[in-house]
């Protein structure tokens, strides 16, 4: 089981930053202070929504099915996430 | 099975939901007409002696309007993607806990066991409680009841699925809709 990739902190719950990142290959290590992209500040439910909206070609018919789940469930889920995201992306703005 | 009973919507698709309630609706019609069960109101609930298949699905007709009329627009203000065919459902499944209700009135019991009750109305003190009637008052205010808010589950569950409802003034709004829908269904009925 691979581990998931932590976006809160434990013991504040606030967002968290990428301060190093690792070349595999050379074991070259990169420090700095870097804000996580939107995608990955989502829960691993959400990102996993968002990558079956785009295998099923953003088909919300098609993805109800799939899960089998209603067509205004889906739909649902795909409005309160894109309202999560844009308060994300306001939330980055707003610290910029 | 718990998702079957109080939301079905969350589920199911359009299509399923549609077959399921349109042949619980007819099934419902005919057995109102047979056991003479008045559902005359968005809510309601009453025995008689003559029900006509006519009346039946009159009753049914009304109430599914009263849903539309009101919901419907009301949906659509909280949420422009809210579609007339989930409203639709949510009218044709709403009924269905009622239909529970009717074995009550089968060679219309329940109609003549209420017929003393309502008389004696004027004059509370001449009624005489028998163990009959102790059972019906028993049975259709505990099945009342339970069949109520099973009924309002239906209708919040299937309206918050259509419209993605949420919070304080929506739900204030839910409530004053099934205030508002059960007196058009009142009215409507009048023209009956």
């Amino acid at each position: 089981m691979s581990p998931k990739l932590p976006i809160q902190c434990p013991a504040c719950e606030d967002a968290l930053k990428v301060s190093q990142l690792r070349c595999d290959s050379c074991s070259t290590l990169v420090s700095g202070n870097y804000s996580m992209p939107v995608f990955l500040k989502l829960a691993a439910e959400e990102q996993d929504f968002i990558l079956k909206f785009l295998i099923n070609s953003g088909s919300l018919k098609e993805m109800a099915k799939q899960m089998h789940i209603s067509y205004p469930t889906i739909r649902n889920r795909l409005d309160d996430l894109i309202e999560k995201i844009k308060q994300l992306q306001t939330n980055e703005d707003s610290t910029l | 099975m718990k998702t079957l009973l109080f939301n079905p919507f969350k589920r199911y698709s359009e299509r399923q939901l549609l077959v399921f309630g349109g042949v619980t609706t007819i099934v419902g019609i005919v057995f109102a007409s047979l056991t003479n069960t008045h559902f005359d109101g968005v809510l309601d609930t009453h025995f008689g002696k003559d029900v006509s298949l006519k009346t039946a699905v009159l009753q049914s007709l009304i109430n599914s309007v009263s849903i539309l009329l009101v919901f419907y627009p009301l949906g659509k203000w909280i949420n422009s993607k809210t579609r007339l065919i989930d409203i639709f459902n949510v009218s044709l499944i709403l009924k269905i806990p009622a239909f529970f209700m009717m074995p009550l009135n089968i060679n219309n019991w329940a109609a003549l066991q209420s017929e003393p009750f309502l008389e004696s109305l004027s004059d509370p003190l001449k009624l005489q409680f028998t163990n009959e009637l102790i059972l019906f008052l028993a049975l259709t205010s505990i099945l009342g009841l339970v069949i109520l808010a099973w009924l309002i589950i239906l209708l919040y569950n299937g309206f918050k699925v259509a419209t993605n409802l949420k919070g304080t003034n929506h739900l204030i709004m839910f409530i004053i809709a099934i205030i508002v829908s059960e007196i058009v269904s009142k009215v409507l009925l009048i023209f009956l």
